[in-house]
This record gives C-alpha cells, structure tokens and sequence, in this order.
C-alpha cells in the first residue's frame, strides 16, 4: 500500500505520475485532450477506456515515444520530455502491441534489453521465466502471441522497477496466466512498488487496482476508487415476503428504490447508494429471505460510457 | 554502464549475420569472377574498336572516360567493376542495410521496446549508423583481399593501394546514400520515402555524372556530385585520392548528423 512505500522515504511525496493538462492532438480524431490525473507512489491505477480512447497514447507520452502538443507529464517527477532517459532507467514498460525481435531467442532478447538497461539482476528474471513458463531457448518467430506476452511481461518487472506501466497487460494470456501477472503485480505493489496498467477489460481492473481512471474519446470522464464505484452501484434485491407481502407502493417510496418489480410474494428491487432505509421500512414484514446481487463493474462502466456518449 | 554502450550496434550485427554472410559470399564471388574473367578479354582488341565507336556518354558511364582502354587491367577492371557493380552492390546493400534499421524496425514495433529503455535517441541512431558502416566496411575488405587474391590468377598487375583507393570511394559512395536513407528514414519513419529519395538521388547523380563531360552547363554541377568524387580519376590507376575520400567521409558525417537531428524530437510510430 501506498503508505508503507511512503514510511521509506523521507522525501516529500511527488506522484509516481502526473499528467497537467496533457494534450496530445493527430490531426481530427484521435489523441487525448487536456488530461489531469495524479497516480499516488504505491497505488496500482487502472486507466480504463475503450480501444481508441487514447490510453496508448497517454502512455507512449510517459516514455517519451511521442510528445506533448500542450501541457505535460511527470513521472517520479521528473519531466516526461526533459528526463526521459532517467524516467526510463526507473520505469518498467510493456507496450500495447508488443513486438521482439523475430530472429533472436527468448533469452536473447530478455539479455539485449537487461544490458539495455544495465544492472539488472537476472534471478528475478529466471524465477519469472520459471514462473510463466517460458522455455528461454526457443526463437521469437516461433512463439505464440501468448508466450510472446510473457516475454513483455518478463521485461517490464525483471528489474523490478519502482513503477511500472502495462499497456493491456493481459492481452492474449491463458487464465491461469493472467493469474500468475496478476500475482506479478500484487508483489510489485507489496513491494511499495506503483503500477499503471491499462485495459479494456474490467474484470481485470476490478480485482487488482486501487482506483480507475476511465478515459472516453481522448477525455477523462472518471477518476475514483474501485470501491466508491461499487458503491455508486445499482444493486439488485430479492425479496420473498410471507403473508402479508407490501403493496409495490409501499415499497416505492422507500429512499434509494428506483424501480419496484412484485410476483406473487416476490419483490424484485433496484436500489442506490446505502441499504438502510430499505432495511428499516421492512420491519413490519415477515421477510423469507433477501437476496442480493451486485452490479459489476461492466455496468458501471457501460452507465459511465453512455453518460460520456449524452455529452457529446 | 561500460556494457550498455555499444549493446544496440551488437544486436544489430547479430540478428543480421545471416544475411551479412550471404552478401560476403556473394560479393567475393562475383568480384572474383569478374576479375578472373579478364583472361577472356585480354588481347581482344576488337572490343576497344567497337567501343570507341561508343557516344563519349556511354564511355563515362561503363567508367571507360578519359582514353582507358577496356583491354587494359585498370580499364577492365574500372568499366566492369568499379564504375557500376561495385558502387551498385555497396549501394543496394547500404540503402537497405539502414531502410530496415530504422524505419524498418519502427513499422516492425520493435523501436518502442528498445527506446523504452534508457538509451538516448541520439545513440540508438549513432549505434545503427556505426553497424551500417561497419557491416559495410567488411564488404569492402573483402572485396579487396579478393581482388588482390584473384588478379593475379588473371594475369593482373594492380598494386593494392589500387585496389584499396577504387573500393574506398565505391564504398563511400554507398555510404552517402545510405547515410541519406538513414537520414531520411529517421526523419520519417517511412521506408518508401527512404527508399525512393535515396534511390531515386542515386540513379539520378550516377546519369548525371555520365552526362556532366558532355553538357558544359554541368561543368561545374559534377563537384556537388558525389559519384564524381568517388569515380574520377578513376581510382583504379590514381590509388587512393586522399582529399576525395576525405570530401565523401564528411558527407557522409553531415548526413549522419541529420540523421540523430531528425530522430531526435520526432514522435515514434506504433
């Protein structure tokens, strides 16, 4: 967690990543306009969006890939364009759409990039390769886009660097696969370590990140904690009432209820926000028993994604 | 970081050995041939007849400029070898060596992968430069330890500093325009532009070094041409022409320069 990164270090907290008013344009469409986002040092941040939404290129800024057309970026505040070459020393990366070179083997090209990067440490990379299950002699141009994942993976942790930005990282693994990154990540962040993953899947983002940014046409439309948007979530309540069971009226005057649904002794509800007034109206029933569901992430994301359609 | 410096100009030599070992055999086999050939044309001096009935345009460009006669060693050799093979294979090779290195690696995405590490632009491009060079300078070696292995199998009479001075300027004439590839292809990331301005100058510079003796409003264009500083002389009996190399060398740094320059500040494709 974020604190324990914080305990370490006496230095004024600087954000692993700040974006001020990054503005990235290509000419008509694509691009991402006036971003303002701080990921905190230690946090695991999903940035969220559909493809085209601009998370690659918000990305590719942050390495120094391509540059700003107005505002900026820091990272471990240091200046995106200015910096690079250090940011890039602390930083691990996983592109989007990965390439390696097809010639050369697995191992090869993991050394290539070690000495690239000089001082890495090859224990972790080989407990990784262990891990994934990457045989390291077998050539690039014979791999599966799975096994060439790995590969990405590998590379962007084996220096266990003290952040690390995966752009889809999961794209083309197996389950168990996508388990052993998620492990991956989890390890990263007990370390103190900051991730910045992005993804289109929400599943995904919801099991392992603090908080999502999600991103829609080059804008920002959300930034909030995994927890605050389950909240914001629309439940769904059961309820099989004995006899006598409340009039659909009655229930819909309760604080929270959006839509009442009766058959026979069955009440199907939706309901925001907090469960308490729902609870205490029922008292004067003889309830059977209440069941539950909540709304995944997806929805929420798909009511965000519509909202985000209205404004344009 | 002593091991890190040089880290992109080996992966480059390394995934390309198989083709450079294809070109070494190609090269030193048909330099070979060529030079062993001249027995067939030894004493033949009906070729030079015929040839001399050639429009001067035509001498020029078979490299038979200047009263060299096709059935003498330095004769044959220039207008079967120096004045287009040659130039021609260090051209295709070196043009293509540093079409594929960058712009080829950047359409590729394997560019994102390297320059997220920290490896300045300026040094990737510099590392590529110097592989380009390198792998091009070996042709060149061999070519001349073939020469002078061969020649005298041919009855070949030809000093090494000969051979020496005539395959520098070819290769430096394949380095300018390849340098102007990699130039381009930096400043671009497209492989056609790259290509088709460095071919394109390159076929257009050699008509017109052909052409220059011939139409005195050229005159003075062929000293900004480097096939003129490359092929007058010619090399072949001059040996090697100091200042014309050194004129081809600088080019060739300008070029490199405007190579880091354009790479530098340019957004990266995917």
């Amino acid at each position: 967690m974020p604190k324990s990164a914080r305990a370490r270090s006496n230095l004024p907290l600087v954000p692993a990543i700040r974006l001020n008013h990054l503005t990235k344009s290509y000419g008509r469409s694509r691009g991402v306009i006036g971003l303002d986002l701080e990921v905190e040092e230690g946090e695991v941040f999903g940035f969220l969006g559909p493809n085209g939404a601009g998370k690659t290129t918000t990305i590719r800024t942050l390495l120094d890939l391509i540059r700003p057309t107005s505002g900026s970026a820091s990272v471990l505040g240091l200046d995106s364009v200015k910096d690079s070459e250090e940011i890039r020393k602390r930083v691990g990366y996983l592109p989007g759409e990965l390439a390696l070179w097809e010639t050369m083997t697995t191992r090869g090209v993991l050394e290539h990039l070690g000495k690239l990067r000089g001082g890495v440490d090859g224990t972790y990379r080989d407990e990784l390769l262990e891990r994934l299950h990457v045989e390291p002699d077998r050539k690039i141009k014979d791999l599966s886009t799975g096994n060439r994942q790995k590969i990405g993976i590998i590379q962007a942790f084996m220096h266990r660097p003290e952040l690390v930005i995966l752009d889809e990282p999961t794209a083309g693994l197996d389950p168990l696969m996508q388990q052993v990154t998620y492990e991956v990540i989890g390890e990263a962040r007990r370390a103190g370590h900051t991730v910045f993953l992005s993804s289109h899947v929400l599943p995904e983002v919801e099991r392992i990140a603090h908080r999502v940014g999600i991103i829609r046409g080059g804008k920002l439309i959300e930034v909030e904690t995994v927890e605050n948007l389950k909240e914001r979530a629309v439940k769904l309540i059961e309820i099989h009432f004995g006899f006598p069971a409340p009039k659909p009226e009655n229930l819909a005057g309760i604080p929270g209820i959006t839509e009442v649904h009766m058959s026979g002794d069955v009440a199907q509800l939706k309901i925001g926000g907090s469960m308490d007034p729902l609870v205490k109206a029922l008292t004067p029933y003889e309830v059977l028993s209440i069941r539950t569901h909540e709304t995944p992430l997806e929805d929420i994301f798909l009511e965000l994604y519509r909202n985000g359609n209205d404004e344009d | 970081m002593a091991t890190m410096r040089t880290e992109t100009f080996f992966r480059v030599l390394r995934i390309r050995r198989r083709s450079l070992i294809g070109w070494s055999i190609a090269t030193v086999s048909l330099v070979g041939l060529i030079v062993l050939s001249y027995v067939a044309i030894r004493g033949q001096e009906s070729f030079q007849t015929m040839l001399e009935d050639y429009p001067d345009f035509v001498q020029q460009i078979l490299g038979l400029g200047g009263g060299l006669s096709i059935t003498s060693p330095a004769g044959y050799l220039n207008s079967q070898l120096f004045a287009n093979t040659l130039p021609l294979i260090f051209l295709i090779f070196l043009i293509a060596f540093a079409v594929r290195e960058t712009a080829g690696e950047e359409l590729d995405g394997t560019l994102d992968l390297a320059l997220s590490h920290p490896i300045t632009r300026e040094r990737f491009i510099l590392e590529k430069f110097a592989a380009m060079t390198t792998a091009g300078a070996g042709l060149a070696i061999l070519s001349v330890l073939t020469m002078m292995a061969t020649s005298p199998l041919a009855g070949i009479d030809i000093g090494w500093d000969q051979y020496l001075g005539a395959t520098l300027s070819v290769y430096l004439i394949g380095l300018v325009f390849g340098t102007l590839a990699l130039a381009v292809a930096a400043a671009t990331g497209s492989k056609g532009v790259a290509l088709g301005v460095s071919s394109t100058l390159a076929v257009g510079l050699f008509v017109l070094w052909g052409l220059a003796p011939l139409i005195s409003g050229l005159h003075g264009l062929d000293r900004v041409n480097p096939f003129y500083w490359g092929l007058a002389g010619p090399p072949i009996t001059e040996g090697i022409q100091g200042g014309n190399l050194l004129l081809l060398v600088v080019i060739v740094i300008v070029l490199a320069g405007a190579a880091v320059a354009g790479f530098r500040r340019r957004d990266l494709g995917t």
